[in-house]
């Protein structure tokens, strides 16, 4: 009999496997607002009504369309802004009110600009760069060739810099 | 190396030692560093898998619609299904009967296999067992129900309280609480109450109220409610009142009412205001709708 997603231990290492790329994907795509863990729970609840139509081979996609269409029934468009996260560590402690201002200054303009990039090339390049992902990771789990995640993140890292006033 | 070259390694998080040197020295003013610092700051929240998971678990078990379907489990239902077919087949192909029903406030018509025609009304069920017809040819009743028989044609009908026997006829059958009536209205039929067999010839209205017999005769061609309206010549009010809630699926609230009052009267099925005053008016009293309750005041 083949591999049957229905069976719990298939349906918790696809768990383990997809839970947290299909969290960052959300989390990138749409921001915070929208919960991307939320969505993460919906996408597995239908997996697990549907377990005896879906492949395990097949689960990954089903699991990221899902997550995506009822994010997107949800939300129409809203600008997303993704928040940084605290700054912590020693590095910070003895830093001077006017390098805590500039970095300040150049946190905002770089959230400006990672909201002007488009969902796609946002998701490529934090996937990349936050997530330390390779492209050939990316690529799998957009179900898009290598070529075009280099694109994406290409593209987002030039619009980053002109934004930030690197070029 | 070239530039390009170094950059896309670094973006694809490849540098051995020697390249990353090469990379630092590319990114002098270290701005891409400070760009890349700032994207790992605004990483995604962390996730707990494991965690998340036992919340995902708890979340299924709240949903218990979902079926697991093993091999054995779908033996298991494969056998569930047959001997459903077989009960089923059971059930419509071999001795059992088929039931027609008309509800409250809806009259149903069936054709017999005989090519009889059969009108119940409001609240009234018909069985008979249609395969065996050829040697079964009896109908049980409960309500009341219009027969017209194809010509030749025999069969019977069974209720609680009588049977009637009929050839080539039409007569109409009411069974109800306390109350048992049959009107011939065509050819004649045969009323067995009470080990007791009573001849109707057409234009005969026979029945018992409360065991008492009593025969009328009847200028009527059909029974009136076919024609949607409901005539009552001194029957007792209560069987009034029940037929009202039948034909319009209402429930009549009474106190201080003598349902032994004897009424004679008609009422139609069109309208419950007129269907309402048709029957208190002429016995002084009134009445209030409330949604499907009725309540009859002095």
């Amino acid at each position: 009999m083949f591999k049957d997603v229905c069976e719990e231990h298939v349906y918790a290492s696809l768990y383990e496997r997809h839970a947290k790329d299909l969290h960052d994907f959300i989390y990138y795509k749409y921001g915070a607002h929208c919960n991307p863990e939320d969505k993460v729970q919906e996408a597995f609840i239908k997996l697990w009504e549907k377990c005896g139509e879906i492949p395990p081979e097949k689960a990954k996609s089903f699991l990221f369309t899902v997550a995506n269409n009822t994010t997107l029934n949800e939300l129409k468009h809203k600008k997303v802004v993704l928040k940084h996260r605290e700054t912590k560590g020693s590095s910070h402690t003895h830093i001077t009110p006017e390098f805590l201002m500039e970095e300040n200054e150049y946190l905002k303009k770089f959230e400006k600009a990672l909201s002007k990039l488009s969902e796609g090339q946002r998701v490529a390049f934090m996937m990349n760069r936050a997530e330390g992902k390779r492209h050939k990771e990316i690529a799998e789990l957009l179900n898009i060739s290598r070529k075009a995640v280099e694109k994406r993140i290409y593209t987002a890292l030039d619009k980053l810099r002109k934004e930030l006033g690197d070029i | 190396m070239k530039e390009k070259d170094i950059l896309s390694k670094w973006l694809d998080n490849d540098l051995n030692e020697q390249e990353l040197e090469a990379f630092k020295q590319l990114d002098a003013s270290g701005s891409l560093h400070k760009l890349d610092a700032a994207a790992k700051l605004y990483k995604a929240p962390n996730f707990d898998v494991p965690e998340s998971y036992a919340r995902l678990q708890e979340a299924k078990k709240a949903k218990q619609a979902v079926k697991r379907f093993t091999l054995r489990q779908f033996v298991a239902s494969a056998a569930a299904v047959i001997l459903i077919a077989f009960g089923l087949y059971a059930a419509f192909f071999t001795s059992d009967l088929t039931m027609h029903e008309a509800a409250m406030g809806h009259h149903t018509s069936l054709t017999l296999p005989d090519s009889s025609e059969v009108i119940l009304n409001a609240g009234s069920q018909l069985s008979f067992d249609e395969d065996n017809w050829q040697n079964d040819r009896s109908l049980s009743l409960e309500g009341e129900a219009y027969f017209k028989v194809a010509k030749g044609e025999t069969f019977t009908v069974a209720t609680t309280q009588g049977t009637v026997a009929v050839k080539g006829t039409q007569f109409n059958v009411k069974s109800r609480n306390d109350y048992f009536e049959v009107t011939c209205f065509e050819g004649a039929v045969e009323v067995v109450y009470n080990k007791k067999t009573y001849q109707l010839p057409a234009g005969t209205n026979f029945r018992v109220t409360n065991g008492v017999l009593s025969e009328f005769s009847t200028q009527a061609g059909i029974p009136s409610w076919i024609e949607n309206k409901s005539v009552f010549k001194s029957v007792p009010y209560g069987q009034v009142l029940e037929e009202l809630e039948r034909q319009y699926s209402i429930q009549f609230v009474t106190k201080e009412i003598d349902k032994n009052v004897i009424f004679t009267g008609s009422f139609t099925h069109e309208d419950l205001e007129t269907a309402l005053k048709a029957i208190t008016l002429p016995l002084l009293l009134t009445y209030e709708i409330d949604e499907t309750l009725v309540t009859l005041k002095k």
